[in-house]
């Protein structure tokens, strides 16, 4: 081989690897809020975050961390995206790790409470969304790819297999075009993020129709096995950590197997030696018609309500500083809430003259 | 490992690097390794076969060489002494030894290909036998038998080797790994083409300098064989799922039809991609595998079609079974017969309309075990005999209706012809079972529905591909027409495009890359290593 044939060989590669970034980027879900969330967290300063609220969509449609860096001078963070599973919260508490000195981890419980099994498509695109989200090169993405790997295949599926698409996900993306419905511009999600918390014109201020009842129960029942195991893994991974460990449930309509399953998930914490924060559905402070978009889900008035109700738990129970004073923070936490509420309201008006 | 894998190109990429890094006298010894590595992807147990079969066949080539050596070493000590009836006895009685061994070992081999793949086939034709004669037997089909990967390909190769060298073609291969080498080379070991030692032993023992032009044509070839697997053949895979499926009464004859062109364009870019892989791969080592299509569809009868169409396997047929049964005592005495009773054209035309049937009956049989594939060989055999006895009388009509056999009209005439022709027996492999075949051959000229052909119901998008799947197929069949009409006219595409400023010559390439990645058919969901023909 010349020397000119070897130059045009990588050349004609690094315009290949060029062409490759560019169709990755074209076909994936790089603008959901689930990557933006997770981005802004990678950029937020060093060690200017007090803590992670890592969970699912029980978080971030509930927790406002900007509201609570304005009230209380929090800087906790959501690091949640809809539907995480349970297996991934290793994963994202090493995310957690890399760029922050953390105080408290808290850790969603609603993970904990559900069956897995036969749900493999379901747990794929959940777990996609928060590997796809994470910095390519990153350890924290590896270990979950892994853990997503080992999970899906061999104990939800039954089977074990490599598939490549975790690591590549244009291998998954690249066949959107096939789908009947399928623009460029819908790639783009509507909804947006602030602070990892979750914006959506049609949720935000949407409210659910009619009331529902609660129901509650001193039964318990076992764990799904799969969900148990990782509990006492995630025990096992934060037990020699410096930062405190938080479980938090937030409040929703919870049915039968999971409310049995939440007081058992209490026993196992307090048996550990583990604080968790339960939040059952409180009638007298939610309310699903004023409240809820849905019965899992705050809408923004009701993130306004648990945000402040649990910031106020931080601060009482937790030696936190007040980051407001703090000028690392300043950049990135400032007026977010202010600009938040000025979406609020915008979306209010464009509703009200609907 | 599937040659359309991510792990595939990596493994290549490894073993291309590795090959030429090494002392030239080594790289049998690194594509040994590669091989045999390859196959242990597809299970550990599979391997006890392949092994089987090499030792099995080395040992036998080897001692009939012995045989030969030692009779050529006897004949050459008795020096001119020994009378010509003594030489001839000698011979005899060697060739005797050698066919001996040859037809054990080819037996051996035989067997071992009947039991892994014909043995329930065989049951469950027994158990119809015991059913019909109302015999209270009946035998269980054995479960988990396991089919080798490739079986059918290195078997047929070993038995090829076993005759050339019975032949005396060639000597035997004295070096056990080089043999085990041409037995087991990975990029022809999933689905052809059928090597013949001759061609492929003798490039195990060459060196082989990296060549920058060798490997890039290499590459080229496999870009171009997955453009065929991935954006045609399997872009277009779900409308003969549809149509060919248990539920396919609800079709009309046009919707068979269409399914019948469907996979037509399947198999061929199915079987003729995997093959472009396959010789790309092992172009880029520096070695030629043998070409196993030329554009088959455009073949102007259904002889040259089997000329054209899995190439080895017909030149492998003609020349281990055609010409012997053609060359064999019953069939010479048959003709013979009709020549001592002054029937010339019967004499001439008897061996050559009988032989097809033996030799299709064994290309549909080993397709597969189903007599679904024993009627595509007779039905292909009937054809083509027909076709050689009618030929006389063919010419006779060609000549009264004064056509001009050179005229495109009379060419696209044939190729039309051979190709619907050729649809009839892809029915009847790929229909639901026979019933199902004979009612869809025949609601083709019966149930002719005008609106699916016009797409005016829509129903062409319901067939298991939407509209833009459609579309993406239909313009990869017209680039692939495009190119094979320019390769038939004699162009070399890979040749020609390395002629081209490089702008544009990459511009092709990138464009390429771009839509196999884009619109080809892999990823989770799929079955990348679903090769229709690595199932034969």
């Amino acid at each position: 081989m010349t020397k000119k044939q070897l130059l045009r060989s990588v050349a004609f590669l690094l315009v290949v690897a060029s062409m490759l970034y560019m169709l990755c980027d074209l076909f994936e879900y790089q603008n959901t809020y689930i990557s933006e969330n997770f981005k802004t967290f990678r950029n937020l300063e060093k060690n200017t975050v007090d803590g992670v609220v890592i969970g699912t969509s029980g978080i971030d449609r509930y927790w406002n961390s900007a509201k609570a860096y304005d009230e209380y001078g929090l800087t906790m963070y959501p690091l949640a995206s809809d539907g995480m599973p349970s297996w991934l919260i290793i994963s994202l508490l090493k995310e957690a790790e890399r760029n922050q000195d953390l105080k408290l981890a808290v850790i969603d419980m609603r993970p904990f409470l559900l069956t897995y099994k036969g749900q493999t498509t379901r747990y794929d695109a959940y777990s996609r969304k928060v590997i796809d989200a994470l910095g390519f090169f990153s350890a924290s993405r590896f270990d979950a790819i892994n853990r997503t790997q080992k999970v899906i295949y061999s104990e939800v599926e039954g089977s074990s297999r490599y598939d490549m698409s975790f690591m590549l996900s244009f291998i998954k993306y690249h066949s959107k075009w096939e789908e009947e419905s399928f623009s460029f511009d819908e790639l783009k999600d509507p909804e947006t993020e602030y602070l990892g918390f979750l914006m959506h014109q049609k949720a935000s201020l949407a409210k659910m129709k009619t009331e529902k009842e609660i129901y509650t129960t001193d039964e318990r029942m076992d764990l799904y096995p799969l969900c148990e195991q990782i509990l006492y893994e995630v025990l096992d991974y934060v037990k020699d950590k410096d930062y405190e460990v938080l479980f938090l449930n937030t409040p929703h309509y919870l049915d039968k197997t999971e409310a049995a399953r939440l007081n058992t998930m209490c026993d196992i914490l307090d048996k550990e030696g583990y604080a968790y924060a339960n939040y059952e559905f409180d009638t007298e402070v939610y309310s699903f018609t004023e409240d809820f978009y849905n019965d899992g889900h705050t809408n923004f008035y009701g993130a306004e309500k648990f945000t402040e109700i649990f910031g106020r738990y931080l601060t009482e129970n937790y030696d936190f500083e007040d980051r407001r004073n703090d000028e690392r923070c300043a950049e990135e936490w400032d007026g977010v809430y202010d600009k938040m509420k000025e979406t609020i309201a915008l979306w209010e008006k464009k509703a009200a003259k609907k | 490992m599937a040659y359309t894998s991510f792990g595939f190109f990596a493994f290549l990429a490894i073993v291309v690097f590795l090959y030429y890094i090494v002392p030239k006298r080594f790289q049998w010894a690194v594509l040994l390794v590669a091989s045999y590595s390859f196959y242990l992807f597809s299970g550990i147990e599979q391997v006890a076969f392949i092994i089987g079969t090499t030792v099995v066949t080395y040992l036998a080539g080897r001692l009939m060489q012995k045989k030969r050596d030692a009779y050529k070493t006897e004949l050459k000590n008795l020096g001119p002494d020994v009378t010509k009836e003594e030489k001839q006895a000698m011979k005899k009685a060697v060739n005797s030894k050698i066919k001996r061994i040859q037809a054990a070992s080819v037996l051996i081999n035989l067997f071992v290909l009947a039991m892994v793949k014909y043995l329930n086939f065989g049951i469950e034709n027994l158990n119809s036998i015991f059913n019909l004669f109302r015999f209270d037997v009946e035998i269980n089909p054995l479960k988990n038998i396991i089919v080798p990967l490739g079986i059918s390909f290195y078997t047929f190769m070993s038995i090829g080797y076993l005759i050339d060298i019975g032949r005396g073609r060639y000597k035997a291969e004295t070096h056990f790994g080089k043999f085990a080498l041409f037995v087991s080379f990975f990029p022809s070991i999933v689905q052809g083409p059928i090597n013949r030692y001759g061609d492929l032993g003798k490039q195990f023992s060459e060196e082989h300098k990296f060549d920058y032009t060798t490997v890039k044509f290499g590459a080229q070839l496999m870009l171009w064989g997955l453009f065929k697997k991935l954006v045609i053949a399997d872009r277009v895979a779900p409308i003969i799922g549809t149509v060919f499926s248990a539920d396919y009464e609800q079709y009309s004859g046009t919707v068979y039809f269409f399914g019948m062109l469907a996979y037509a364009v399947q198999i061929y870019c199915d079987f003729s991609g995997g093959i472009d892989i396959a010789r790309g791969a092992a172009q880029m080592l520096g070695i030629d595998l043998p070409q196993n299509f030329e554009r088959p569809y455009f073949s102007q009868s259904v002889a040259e079609y089997w000329r054209r169409w899995h190439i080895t396997l017909g030149a492998w047929m003609r020349e281990y079974v055609f010409y012997p049964v053609m060359l064999s005592k019953p069939v010479t005495k048959l003709s013979k017969f009709f020549r001592n009773r002054g029937w010339k054209y019967l004499a001439k035309i008897v061996p050559s309309s009988v032989t097809p049937f033996v030799v299709f009956f064994l290309i549909g049989i080993w397709h597969g075990a189903s007599w679904q594939y024993v009627a595509f060989g007779l039905y292909n055999a009937i054809i083509v005999s027909t076709s050689v006895a009618l030929a006389p009388v063919f010419k006779k009509m060609i000549e009264f209706f004064k056509i001009n056999t050179e005229a495109f009209s009379w060419k696209l005439f044939c190729i039309v012809r051979t190709f619907l022709v050729l649809g009839v027996s892809k029915i009847l492999v790929r229909a639901p079972g026979f019933t199902a075949a004979i009612h869809m051959v025949k609601s083709i000229f019966t149930d002719v529905d005008l609106d699916f052909i016009f797409a005016l119901d829509g129903q062409i998008y319901e067939l298991g591909v939407n509209s833009k799947n459609m579309f993406v197929a239909l313009v990869g069949v017209l680039v692939l027409l495009t190119v094979s009409i320019l390769q038939e006219n004699g162009m070399k595409v890979r040749e020609t495009l390395a002629k081209q400023n490089i702008i544009f010559r990459w511009a092709i390439y990138l464009i390429a890359i771009a839509v196999i990645l884009v619109f080809g058919v892999y990823g989770p969901d799929y079955s990348a290593s679903s090769f229709i023909y690595e199932a034969y």
